[in-house]
């Protein structure tokens, strides 16, 4: 049985691996990532091999338990609910549990990540093995911490298999997993500035007190309870280390338990669409903004499935959140800047709310694809390409253009520079207007496409090869290269003379309407030529 | 099974084909669609080959074939979802492939095993669709109203499409091609996964469409349905036209389940490979 499973899964992705260039590239930059890291990593360790106990003890635990901490969330991330391993698929042949469990334990560790694992367990072991006791503590927690991950990864599964039942929690989740890692990217962010400004260089014996404070506290958690058993033993605490390994081993059970009674439960009884579908009455107050056309009725399709959509719903989000980062990361630059430089940075400060429209115009570029094969029921209806682009351009004003102009407000009382307001105004135009042109003709000539929206977990998206590439650089850079004149003006503005920021914002919309204009007349008109090949490159064969 | 023959079950009753009687179809009238030639081929596999058919106007017309036939494939091409390599359709005389526009506003369409905006729920996508389709929405509403009736939906109007049941999305597809009144309703499938009720109300309201002079053209491979629903029908097989005509002409005394199988090709069935299926399995002894 264990072979069986084992060799089921590397066939499955060994496959999913060589299905297209896109998954062959990618997966060898992440091998080649992942394995890069593990060479400098072994080495580090070996090279703690020489160091005190209680350094060793701070590192590793801290490191390792970080480790364990990550390795469900970064499984789940990685295999969605594309779960090979998943309990349901197992349903319908008649094997126990307890035959299943080995083979399934085995297969979880296969992959880039157990071998990884593998690698930095040896190393691991390594720093550890100077004195036998010390080795001895290290062979079972690596055993013990690896086995947690490996369990603890398919309990989350497990559990979210059985959450993501209902339709409703499986888009809240996706959306949930954005914000995750938007803030965890924040997060790393805030966490890296503040090591360089100052602690580890200014004040190392201050950063190496936390550091130790922080692996206390880490070790005593359960991700840290089996990685830390060397570190009890180095240290002389037996009852500690004995008191370690018994937490480490319970929490092992649990999750493996955990994951046995999720799978038991689903060998017998299959995943459905379960839960209470919602009645939805109440009409949306922007329809009436909207004209009764064929243009109006894509518009209020749009501006349903913004809500309604989570893909569509983390692009509202991603474009609310962008400016945001931008502003954060250049005021937490100009901390370190001189008092004319931080003039300046201000009044840049000031103009983060155009990226809102370039995010705007980015998510226009792609709407069709996600569509995926209900563009057919539109295509049938004969509805012309023109009435098509503009309707989705259309969709995206009414419910983007509110939120850019608050922000701009908000920015702009915030900064104080309310001389640069008009030119921060037309180049928001611009890149939201030239953007939306650009999207549209882009969204006509190619479309990638994508896995329905509450199929896929996370990730998973469809990439398009060479051509979705080019697509995506084309769609993200040519309104910023279109937009320059704008940004030249508001340049002039702030150098030269104010007067310019007047122009910046004639030429901002004027340009900006020019292109608009031009990108759904010709997108619209490739739409009516090519109505069958779009439909067949957004739709999905997963 | 033997035990049962103590109490048997009456015989079935014969067919009684004096309950509907096929509408008589003019297959010299103007067609209400035409296919000319049509060859469609994905890489090696020819998929429709050489195909010229012509459907009457004012009839129920039934596309019968086995899987891979070519069905999906033609109406697809029919309904300018999938752009023929060769050949001329033609829907009441507007040529689809050079004026899609004019061809697509006459045909409400029901394709088969594509996703719908299923985010929306049945009622909005009903209204919205009407509202791509030019009906004002004075009209739209009463007549999404009817529908969802006549579809037993009403109840569900409110809920998302993504929350229905698969007979419930085939249903709400249907309410789509018809919301703007078409004059040919082309429907894939239109019967599969739909529970008896609901079908028996899809037949009348096909039914009392075809009598006030609309055209149906639909797919299917139950040849009981066809054989009771459609007035005329047309036997594809790997892309190419086995026999078409009027039901009766095409079933020729038989049942269409028989024709089609004479005309399809018996494959034996009785295969002396698989005799191993069935022995030695029943009851085990406690």
């Amino acid at each position: 049985m264990i072979g069986v499973l084992v060799r089921l899964q590397l066939k499955l992705s060994w496959r999913y691996t060589m299905s297209s260039v896109a998954m062959k590239v990618g997966s060898l930059i992440m091998a080649v990532l992942m394995l890069g890291s593990v060479v400098p990593l072994m080495w580090g360790m070996l090279a703690l091999r020489g160091t005190s106990a209680a350094t060793r003890g701070e590192v590793l635990t801290s490191g390792f338990a970080l480790l364990t901490l990550l390795w469900p969330i970064m499984v789940t991330l990685m295999t969605g609910s594309n779960d090979m391993l998943d309990a349901g698929r197992f349903a319908l042949y008649p094997v126990r549990m307890g035959r299943l469990m080995p083979g399934l334990v085995v297969s979880a560790a296969m992959g880039l990540g157990g071998v990884m694992m593998l690698f930095l367990g040896v190393g691991y072991v390594a720093a550890w093995s100077t004195s036998p006791l010390t080795l001895l503590g290290a062979v079972v927690g690596w055993v013990v911490g690896f086995a947690t991950c490996l369990a603890s990864s398919r309990a989350l599964a497990a559990v979210l298999a059985d959450v993501l039942r209902r339709r409703k929690a499986r888009d809240l989740t996706i959306i949930v997993f954005f914000l995750v890692i938007m803030g965890f990217s924040v997060a790393m962010q805030l966490v890296s500035r503040s090591l360089a400004a100052g602690t580890i260089t200014t004040n190392p014996d201050a950063f190496f007190a936390g550091l130790s404070t922080t692996a206390g506290v880490i070790a005593w958690t359960p991700f840290g309870w089996a990685w830390g058993l060397p570190w009890a033993l180095a240290s002389g605490q037996g009852v500690k280390a004995l008191l370690w390994l018994v937490l480490a081993l319970a929490w092992l059970v649990l999750m493996a338990w955990v994951w046995a009674h999720q799978f038991g439960k689903r060998l017998t009884s299959q995943l459905e669409a379960g839960g209470e579908a919602e009645k939805i009455t109440k009409a949306n107050p922007l329809d009436r903004l909207l004209p009764a056309t064929p243009a109006g009725a894509i518009a209020k399709r749009g501006l349903r499935y913004f809500r309604r959509d989570p893909r569509r719903l983390i692009s509202i989000i991603a474009t609310i959140i962008l400016p945001f980062l931008m502003a954060l990361s250049m005021s937490m630059s100009a901390g370190q800047m001189s008092p004319d430089e931080q003039a300046i940075i201000t009044q840049v400060l000031t103009f983060s709310p155009a990226l809102a429209g370039w995010m705007v115009a980015i998510y226009v570029g792609w709407d069709i694809s996600y569509d995926g094969s209900a563009l057919a029921t539109q295509i049938v209806t004969g509805v012309s390409g023109r009435d098509d682009r503009w309707g989705r351009v259309l969709a995206s004003l009414v419910l983007f253009t509110p939120i850019i102009v608050v922000m701009i407000i908000g920015f702009t009382i915030y900064t104080g520079q309310w001389q640069v307001l008009p030119s921060v105004v037309g180049v928001s135009a611009a890149l939201l207007l030239i953007g939306m042109g650009v999207g549209s003709w882009i969204g006509s000539i190619w479309q990638i496409p994508q896995p329905p929206a509450g199929s896929s977990l996370v990730g998973r998206n469809g990439t398009g090869g060479a051509a979705g590439f080019g697509a995506s650089m084309i769609g993200m850079f040519l309104p910023v290269i279109l937009t320059l004149p704008v940004v030249a003006l508001a340049v002039l503005a702030l150098a030269v003379n104010p007067v310019f920021s007047w122009l910046a914002l004639l030429v901002g919309f004027g340009l900006g309407g020019l292109v608009l204009w031009w990108g759904i007349r010709s997108g619209g008109r490739r739409l009516d030529r090519t109505w069958p090949e779009a439909l067949a490159k957004v739709t999905w064969k997963g | 099974m033997e035990s049962m023959t103590t109490d048997p079950l009456p015989p079935p009753p014969e067919p009684d084909n004096t309950a509907r009687r096929a509408r008589q179809v003019d297959f010299n009238a103007t067609p209400a669609m035409w296919l000319s030639h049509l060859v469609k081929a994905f890489g090696a596999k020819v998929a429709v080959n050489d195909l010229s058919m012509a459907v009457p106007p004012g009839c129920l017309f039934g596309l019968v074939g086995p899987n891979g036939a070519g069905k999906t494939t033609t109406l697809s091409m029919v309904t300018g979802l999938l752009r023929p390599d060769q050949g001329v359709i033609s829907v009441l005389g507007r040529n689809v492939w050079t004026d899609p526009a004019a061809a697509k506003a006459l045909m409400g369409v029901l394709p088969d095993g594509i996703r719908l905006f299923d985010r929306l729920t049945g009622r909005e996508m009903l209204m919205l669709t009407a509202q791509l389709r030019g009906v004002p929405a004075s009209v739209a509403t009463p007549r999404a109203d009817a529908l969802l009736e006549a579809l037993a939906l009403t109840a569900d109007a409110t809920t998302l499409v993504a929350d229905y049941s698969a007979g419930m999305t085939k249903k709400i597809g249907l309410a789509c091609a018809l919301v703007h009144n078409p004059s040919l309703v082309i429907l894939d499938e239109p019967f599969e996964s739909v529970d008896p009720v609901s079908g028996e109300a899809i037949r009348s309201i096909l039914h009392d469409y075809v009598d006030r002079g609309g055209t149906v053209v639909m797919s299917s491979h139950v040849m009981e349905l066809v054989e009771t629903l459609c007035d005329a029908v047309a036997v594809i097989a790997e892309g190419r036209i086995l026999a078409l005509g009027g039901i009766d002409q095409v079933k020729n005394g038989e049942p269409l389940q028989q024709r089609f199988l004479e005309l399809v090709g018996v494959r034996d069935v009785s295969l002396g490979s698989l005799s191993w299926l069935g022995q030695g399995v029943g009851p085990v002894a406690p």
